[in-house]
């Protein structure tokens, strides 16, 4: 059975208030998809019932309806995820993501505030920690990604405690990866020399200590002890892992094109400005693009979209880092809007094809609808041949 | 009127896919009378199951006398394993024909052995006789069929078949299928010339199916499928091919022939072919009733009509409108049902080139608007 889809990413602009060392995304000016294009994109996305949609970017808080389109998605019951570098959150931003029941907003967070203010430029630690206060003031559940490179990976552990100090649940650490560049002449120095290796080593075992003392989340350690042979370029990627974030992620670009992946971001399955999301993705299309890229076409990555796949935390670790989001006001909200979700899913999986009785109209209103304008454009058609 | 007929016949396929359910009845009714065989052909595992199974000639008639009543103008092949190797062939194409409905025969040619048989089967009413021949030379057709004179044999049938049609103008047309598969693909284009002086009227060709009730367990490592290295000389068969029946027709093409190709190379989609299930269906010689994959009934318990409406059959046009393994077979397709604009503009187009006044053509467009209600009020009320 192919996994199910998890997370729809949709990046709603490049535009971005920061110039960040390792994104160069704002840099690659993009037509935008309006607030309608959007609203009907989400409600053909919930046809799809995946477990959350992430606003992302660019900045996303660049866009004056993004409370809008987060508050259109939560009303029709889907977990949403907002990434942001945090500067923009200020009280008021905080009180209107709140307002619009934004499931859980996510800060990047490079280290310390030396370490933050170099890569992401001069001030902007002191806002983004801010914007962490601002959110647990207004009681959103917050969680904080953060890149891992070069220059920043002996300070991974002041981001664990930064996290801990402010109710934080989950940190995702993700290396550099050049994706993001422009120009990938760039990438060099992001990466390692071999003789840091254990360095790197010692500072993600502390990583993975510290998410045990503090019960924060972080990818599977596994896949963090992955990182150091990565960054150091002693062991490019784990190829061998199968990886699901075709099925499970569906990442949609801000001109609306629907990638395969990411990091192939010269795949695309097609735009759903002109197709719908659902007749986009599974389509035979796709599958087949699928099929060709783990066949031959993927150079294999780190990203951390598919970090479960190197194995997850023990069960009483699990259970632990559980128990204190339960404490999240949001938590049981959450649950349900998943719940809810997943039972369509497999209500539709499983019942809609039997209840049909292999028949594809019936109990499918958009499908009859569908058919009966095609029949009317025919009648048309024949009409003014009339003439 | 034959537009009209023609529009309906399309909708009804086009509308059955839709709701699937038989709109329309299938317009191929292939009839495998026997699965015996004299011979042994490589890629055709046919005559080693249900050999003990034959179909009887009452049962045949019942079957005839339903699909006669049927109004509709469909195609019935027999085939076979050998459909010569039964007795009683002629008995049985003498009952089709004259319960009116049209009848093709699909034959290896060895036993039409002298200008009587070449005869009797001339004039028994088939409107097609196809001889199966896959190679230009008697060492490659030898081959594959597995039987030393094959060739010989089977071009000394089609010389006899086109003797008699000459004294029997009437007669069926004369044709030749050919199996494209690795063993044949320098000889494709070859063939024309050769069957041509046998006065051969029309020449089919098709690509190997390696399994040969469904599709969709095909493989490609099959041992007839053209691997990759036969690809560039199939192409340029295929290009000879296409330069010659653009010439002088003869080749019968019912899809664009490079999706040959893109078939061989594993590469082809829905949007290139798409199946539709309710065109073709297939009698075995246990007289279960299929499409593609799973029998969905019996003509010894029901009737053919019930046959299609079995749960069983519901099921198996689903699997097939969603198999996305195209095959190119072309009983299981039909093109100008695809898609309703198509059928509408194609229909259109049409009615501009009748030379009748305007008046009529006005008539025979709403005659079609009114046929288009049918169906929308249709689907309003059931859905």
């Amino acid at each position: 059975m192919e996994p199910r889809l998890s997370e729809v990413i949709i990046s709603i602009t490049n535009r971005c208030n920061l110039q960040c060392a390792m994104c160069q995304i704002p840099l690659r000016a993009a037509p935008e998809m309006t607030t309608p294009e959007l609203k009907g994109l989400i409600e053909d996305i919930v046809d799809l019932h995946p477990r959350s949609i992430v606003f992302s970017g660019g900045e996303p808080l660049m866009r004056p309806d993004i409370g809008e389109l987060i508050a259109f998605a939560n009303q029709r019951k889907v977990n949403t995820c907002l990434t942001s570098n945090g500067t923009m959150i200020t009280d008021q931003t905080a009180a209107m993501l709140a307002s619009s029941g934004v499931g859980v907003v996510n800060v990047s967070i490079e280290g310390g505030q030396e370490i933050h203010d170099a890569l992401r430029g001069r001030g902007n630690y002191k806002k983004a920690v801010d914007a962490l206060e601002n959110l647990r003031r207004h009681k959103i559940e917050t969680t904080i990604a953060t890149m891992v490179c070069n220059l920043n990976f002996g300070s991974l552990s002041e981001v664990m405690e930064l996290a801990a100090r402010f109710g934080v649940t989950t940190v995702k650490f993700q290396p550099f990866s050049d994706i993001f560049l422009k120009d990938k002449a760039d990438a060099g120095r992001f990466f390692c020399g071999e003789k840091t290796i254990d360095d790197i080593r010692g500072n993600i075992e502390k990583v993975i200590e510290l998410s045990r003392k503090y019960r924060i989340s972080t990818n599977p350690p596994a896949y963090l002890r992955n990182i150091p042979e990565y960054l150091t370029g002693m062991s490019k990627y784990s190829t061998n892992v199968q990886c699901p974030a075709l099925w499970t992620s569906c990442p949609i670009s801000s001109e609306g094109d629907v990638h395969l992946c990411w990091v192939l971001s010269e795949i695309v399955i097609g735009n759903c400005k002109s197709k719908k999301i659902t007749e986009i993705w599974g389509s035979v299309a796709h599958d087949r693009l699928r099929k060709s890229v783990l066949k031959d076409k993927c150079s294999g990555c780190l990203m951390s979209c598919y970090d479960t796949q190197y194995g997850t935390n023990s069960i009483p670790e699990l259970i632990a880092l559980k128990a204190r989001k339960i404490k999240q006001p949001q938590f049981y909200k959450r649950q349900y809007f998943r719940a809810y979700q997943y039972a369509q899913y497999l209500f539709k999986k499983v019942f809609n094809t039997l209840l049909r009785l292999n028949n594809p109209l019936k109990k499918n209103k958009k499908a009859v609808s569908l058919v009966l304008d095609e029949i009317r454009a025919a009648k048309d058609f024949l009409r003014k041949q009339m003439h | 009127m034959k537009l009209l007929k023609e529009l309906e016949k399309n909708l009804g396929y086009y509308f059955s896919g839709v709701v699937n359910a038989p709109l329309s009845k299938p317009h191929w009714i292939f009839v495998s009378l026997t699965h015996r065989c004299n011979y042994s052909c490589q890629m055709c595992g046919v005559s080693k199951i249900l050999r003990e199974h034959e179909l009887d000639f009452g049962l045949l008639q019942k079957v005839f006398k339903e699909i006669a009543g049927w109004d509709s103008d469909c195609v019935m092949v027999f085939t076979g394993g050998e459909p010569f190797l039964r007795k009683d062939i002629f008995e049985i194409i003498a009952c089709a024909v004259s319960l009116g409905i049209k009848t093709e025969l699909v034959s290896n040619g060895s036993q039409i052995i002298d200008r009587a048989i070449a005869r009797k089967i001339i004039r028994s009413g088939l409107s097609n006789i196809a001889i199966s021949l896959d190679g230009a030379s008697a060492k490659v057709h030898d081959g594959i069929r597995g039987v030393p004179g094959a060739f010989e044999m089977a071009l000394d049938a089609l010389g006899f078949l086109s003797e008699e049609k000459k004294l029997y103008p009437c007669g069926p047309q004369i044709s030749v299928w050919t199996t494209i598969m690795k063993e044949n693909v320098f000889e494709l284009s070859q063939i024309i010339p050769v069957t041509r002086a046998q006065g051969v009227e029309c020449l089919v060709y098709h690509p190997v199916i390696v399994t040969q009730d469904d599709m969709q367990n095909t493989i490609k490592s099959g041992h007839f499928w053209v691997t990759e290295e036969y690809i560039a000389p199939l192409k340029q068969q295929i290009e000879k091919i296409a330069a010659y029946q653009k010439k002088e027709g003869y080749v019968a093409f019912l899809h664009d022939p490079f999706l040959w190709l893109r078939y061989f190379q594993w590469d082809l989609t829905k949007e290139d072919w798409k199946c539709n299930p309710f065109v073709f269906i297939d009698i075995g010689p246990d007289a279960f009733v299929r499409s593609c994959g799973p029998a969905f009934g019996n003509v010894k318990e029901m009737t053919l009509s019930e046959c299609l409406e079995t749960k069983e059959a519901n099921r198996a046009r689903e699997r097939m409108l969603r198999c996305d393994r195209p095959c190119l077979q072309t009983c299981w397709g039909r093109p100008e049902a695809d898609a309703l604009e198509d059928i509408v503009r194609n229909f259109s187009k049409e009615v501009e080139g009748l030379r009748v006044s305007k008046g009529r053509k006005k008539d025979v467009l709403n005659a079609a608007v009114a046929l288009l209600s049918r169906y929308e009020s249709m689907i309003r009320k059931d859905y």
